[in-house]
């Protein structure tokens, strides 16, 4: 295969092209899904094909298939360098790549046990007891969802800086999703756990109760009431802080909305945005978290960004468009699979710990939030706007804990929310979720500790 | 016809298949041919042409299902997969309310479901359409940048099964969208509009680009409203994010079967004060004669498509099955049998959710009637489908005061639940909007709590 895109990448350069990288991928793994004690899906797959993209002068032409024929590959490079001479003649924009070392080498995801050496039997055994977990935590569950699924990739990458990279990862994620039931009231409980390693990870400690610790969870939102709408101090727990930062935040770092025009982060490099004990870092480089990787999907090597220092704004995430672009370092392109271009991803993203322990964060609070974990949430990079809808939350009266509430739902401006930070706990945790973004989606970690914020919106239906 | 064998990949598949000694089994196959031209800064940008086929394949075994997909028809390959998936078929719990897939019926004769311009869309024609857009959007020199995207889909889809299910279609979707952010003395406004349709001749760039641009326009200098209760006018973009889910998803069978709704046990209730009727219709054809995003004339499984009244004078009679659902709970089969793509077993969606139009003229006769309110154009905010409650973010929206929208609102979120919501609707718009798979017309709802300041 490795020949066979370097004759294409030739053949792309003299028809025109002046960048060239083609991206192959198979994919194998597993799907199970227990519902109510039933197997309702077991799957296997496998996701075989190839991407191949041409720039010229600010266009790409990106030409993607699940056929892996020689002719047929031959004439989806001519028609991506086509394309992008066709774009070219009508953008507006325009602009060079930024010439990069070449890297040729193999990554390899820190496995101890391969899971495609597990049989399906063992993974279906692990689920249901899972599974049994929630169903026998409580007769008010009503409704069980256990969800495992892993993917094993080999991914090739050239291009026509002379890149020969191939990446062997590996992705697990297991989910405990249940609900409850009490007269008229349903309730939701949630755990999941998620890494970038083998079999290993169902295996740990981490794993082994997330059934019941969600039956917990929706057994306990039975009571829950509903919060009374309005403007509070807001304590957000890790799971919460951490979506805070990575939606209503680290997108507007990505560069390409920024050289788009819609990310309220332009032109606020090494400005002021938050607190100055405020510290913000997306890094793919921590082993084995959900979001990490060894290399990019355009071949540049991971690293550490700082996004935000002592409360100044840094940095932004690139992808080779952008860094060229902007004239930065670019190791944050990353695609869904090889359907799809590789665009500005986060990782890892996380606000650094502080020293607040949690007890004197909540110590001052008359009349305000504890909102913990998150359901779904949304952002708008251009106005900075962001709305997250929380597992659950409690009431805080004079510095205690108060009744559970559902339904919390929490929504701001970035700049200002930053700003109106002024507490960062010692208590950082990272998340294992999915990220999406242009009909992309890609694993991620969140991570934060928990932060206290002044003058946040709550929703309410009171 | 793409020219892509994979009827007769599918009947290869269907040989080996028959040779495994299982109780049923299905094979769907799907390729989907994509082109797109993005649209950056005001500017043409990039092109990308996906395509993608592949085949999911259900087994069925002593009431144990195994479910393979594979994006190679490589039949060794193929075969391989067989044999892992087969294994499925002997752990676990059997599914005993699983009964059996559809046989063959009669089928609708739906026409007219693939544009036949789009298979000679040129890339040209495709760059004239958001030059088209961009030159709507671009009135005036508060608009700050212009991004959007234009997208046309043909999918060929193959259902087999071992019933002797053997449907084959192909049809078309076009999709246009537009995304305005504006920029006046250091305020930020933000907006978009979107269409997806079947027909290339559907497609309206200039009045997708000049709402955009009107709504980011209008946008500018947005204000936090006070905490209190006002009516909210949902336009039809609003009310279909919010109705798609809060009737669409709350009505699938699978979730009432999993007590994961709030509309359980409300079947033959009045839940809407107004004589309100909505059906979901798999073989809606619009006024202009072209069947709707959502129809065709076979589910995902191979099953008829049909009407299905889901509210008759604002009681709600029936909820959405396919073949599970409806035979565990023996009742008739709906049709809504829906996939994400060959990557997934059959789930339940609806086909077109359409509504019946009121008396109450436009929106902005809706708007005229208001003394103190919002109109809410966009939300991204569904409701929790398990209790009914939302909480949204009023994304573009705008206050009212004397029936006039005068300043537009920010940092501010509306709240009721579902039940309340479809109690409250107090006027009902004339003119049905289609919005890909929902056909609604614009709605007041009374009393909905507004949290802000």
């Amino acid at each position: 295969m490795q020949d066979l895109f370097e004759k294409l990448i030739d053949k792309g350069l003299k028809l025109g092209a002046e960048f060239i990288d083609i991206r192959s991928e198979e994919t194998i793994g597993t799907n199970i899904k227990i519902i109510d004690s039933k197997l309702k899906v077991g799957s296997n797959f496998n996701n075989i094909g190839v991407g191949i993209r041409a720039f010229i002068d600010g266009a790409w032409g990106f030409v993607s298939s699940t056929i892996l024929e020689k002719g047929h590959l031959q004439d989806k490079l001519k028609h991506a360098v086509k394309m992008a001479k066709l774009i070219t003649k009508n953008s507006k924009i325009k602009f060079k790549l930024k010439e990069r070392d070449p890297v040729k080498e193999k990554f390899q995801s820190d496995v101890k046990i391969r899971i495609s050496d597990v049989d399906i039997t063992e993974k279906v055994k692990f689920l249901e007891e899972i599974d049994k977990q929630a169903k026998s935590f409580d007769n008010r569950i009503v409704n069980t969802n256990s969800i495992y699924s892993d993917a094993e990739s080999t991914v090739l990458i050239c291009n026509s800086f002379g890149s020969i990279i191939e990446k062997r990862s590996s992705h697990i994620l297991c989910v405990s999703m249940n609900f409850s039931k009490e007269g008229n009231i349903r309730q939701r409980g949630f755990r999941s756990i998620g890494e970038s390693r083998g079999y290993e990870t169902i295996l740990s400690e981490g794993a082994a109760n997330i059934g019941e610790e969600s039956a917990r969870e929706a057994i306990e939102l039975l009571s829950a009431v509903s919060v009374k709408g309005g403007t509070y101090t807001v304590l957000l727990d890790p799971k919460l802080s951490s979506t805070f930062i990575h939606e209503a935040f680290g997108h507007a770092t990505e560069a390409d909305a920024l050289v788009a025009g819609e990310s309220i982060l332009e032109n606020k490099l090494n400005k002021q945005i938050g607190p100055e004990f405020l510290n913000v870092i997306d890094d793919p480089t921590i082993p084995n978290l959900y979001g990490s990787y060894e290399v990019d999907d355009e071949g540049a090597i991971a690293r550490r960004t700082i996004l935000i220092e002592n409360g100044v704004l840094k940095s932004y995430l690139n992808n080779l468009e952008t860094a060229s672009r902007l004239n930065m370092e670019g190791n944050n392109a990353r695609t869904a699979s090889f359907h799809y271009y590789p665009i500005v991803r986060m990782s890892n993203t996380h606000i650094s710990p502080g020293d607040w322990k949690f007890e004197e964060m909540i110590e001052n609070i008359k009349d305000g939030i504890y909102a913990q974990g998150w359901i779904r949430g949304y952002t708008d990079p251009a106005i900075g706007t962001f709305m997250f809808k929380c597992a659950k939350g409690n009431i805080i009266k004079n510095g205690e804990i108060k009744e559970l509430l559902r339904d919390v739902a929490i929504s701001g401006e970035t700049l200002y929310t930053l700003k109106q930070i002024d507490a960062v706990g010692n208590d950082l945790e990272f998340t294992p979720g999915h990220c999406g973004k242009f009909g992309q989606i890609v694993p991620v970690a969140d991570g934060g500790p928990t932060i206290r914020v002044k003058n946040l919106v709550v929703g309410g239906l009171k | 016809m793409l020219n892509d064998n994979l009827k007769e990949n599918c009947e290869l598949i269907e040989n080996k298949l028959s040779k495994y000694h299982l109780d049923q089994f299905e094979i769907y196959g799907l390729t989907t041919s994509q082109v797109s031209v993005q649209l950056k800064k005001g500017s043409i940008k990039d092109f990308t042409e996906y395509y993608d086929s592949g085949v999911g394949i259900r087994v069925i075994k002593d009431k144990r299902i195994g479910f393979a997909f594979s994006s190679s028809f490589d039949m060794s390959k193929v075969e391989k997969l067989i044999n892992r998936v087969i294994k499925f078929t002997r752990v676990g719990v059997p599914d005993l309310d699983f009964q059996k897939l559809p046989s063959p019926k009669k089928y609708p004769e739906l026409t007219n479901l693939i544009d036949p311009k789009i298979v000679n869309l040129t890339p040209e024609a495709v760059i004239n359409y958001l030059e088209r857009m961009v030159s709507a959007a671009n009135v005036n020199n508060k608009i700050y940048s212009i991004s959007g995207e234009f997208t046309s889909d043909i999918y060929h889809e193959v259902i087999l099964n071992s019933n002797g299910v053997n449907r084959e279609t192909e049809h078309s979707e076009i999709d246009i969208f537009c995304n305005v952010t504006t920029k006046d003395m250091g305020n930020t406004g933000s907006s978009f509009d979107f269409q997806s349709v079947r027909f290339l001749k559907e497609i309206e760039p200039e009045r997708i680009g000049e709402n955009a641009a009107n709504l980011a326009l209008r946008s500018l200098n947005s204000k936090k409203l006070k905490t209190s209760s006002m009516p909210v006018i949902f336009h039809p973009i609003a009310s279909s994010t919010i109705l798609g889910s809060g009737i669409g998803t709350a009505i699938s069978a699978e979730q009432i079967q999993y007590q994961q709704s709030y509309l359980i046990d409300k079947l033959n209730e009045k839940l809407f004060t107004m004589d309100i009727f909505i059906e979901d219709n798999g073989i809606y054809i619009k006024e202009n004669n072209i069947p709707g995003v959502g129809s065709s004339n076979f589910d995902a499984e191979g099953f008829p498509t049909q009407k299905t009244i889901i509210f008759e004078s604002g009681v709600l009679k029936n909820y959405i099955h396919n073949s599970y659902t409806a035979n565990k709970e023996k009742v008739a089969n709906t049709g809504n049998a829906s996939r994400f793509g060959y990557k997934s077993t059959p789930t339940i969606s609806i086909t077109n959710l359409v509504f019946h139009p009121g008396n109450d003229g436009e929106l902005n006769d809706l708007i005229d009637e208001t003394k103190e309110g919002i109109v809410l154009y966009y939300t991204g905010d569904t409701p929790n489908i398990i209790t009914g409650d939302l909480s949204a973010m009023i994304h573009t929206g705008f206050y009212i005061k004397d029936g006039e929208p005068i300043y537009g609102i920010k940092n501010t979120m509306i709240g009721i639940n579902m039940i309340d919501f479809f109690k409250n609707i107090d006027m009902v718009g004339s003119k049905i909007e289609s919005l890909a798979r929902i056909h609604i017309p614009p709605f007041r709802v009374s009393n909905v709590r507004i949290s802000g300041n």
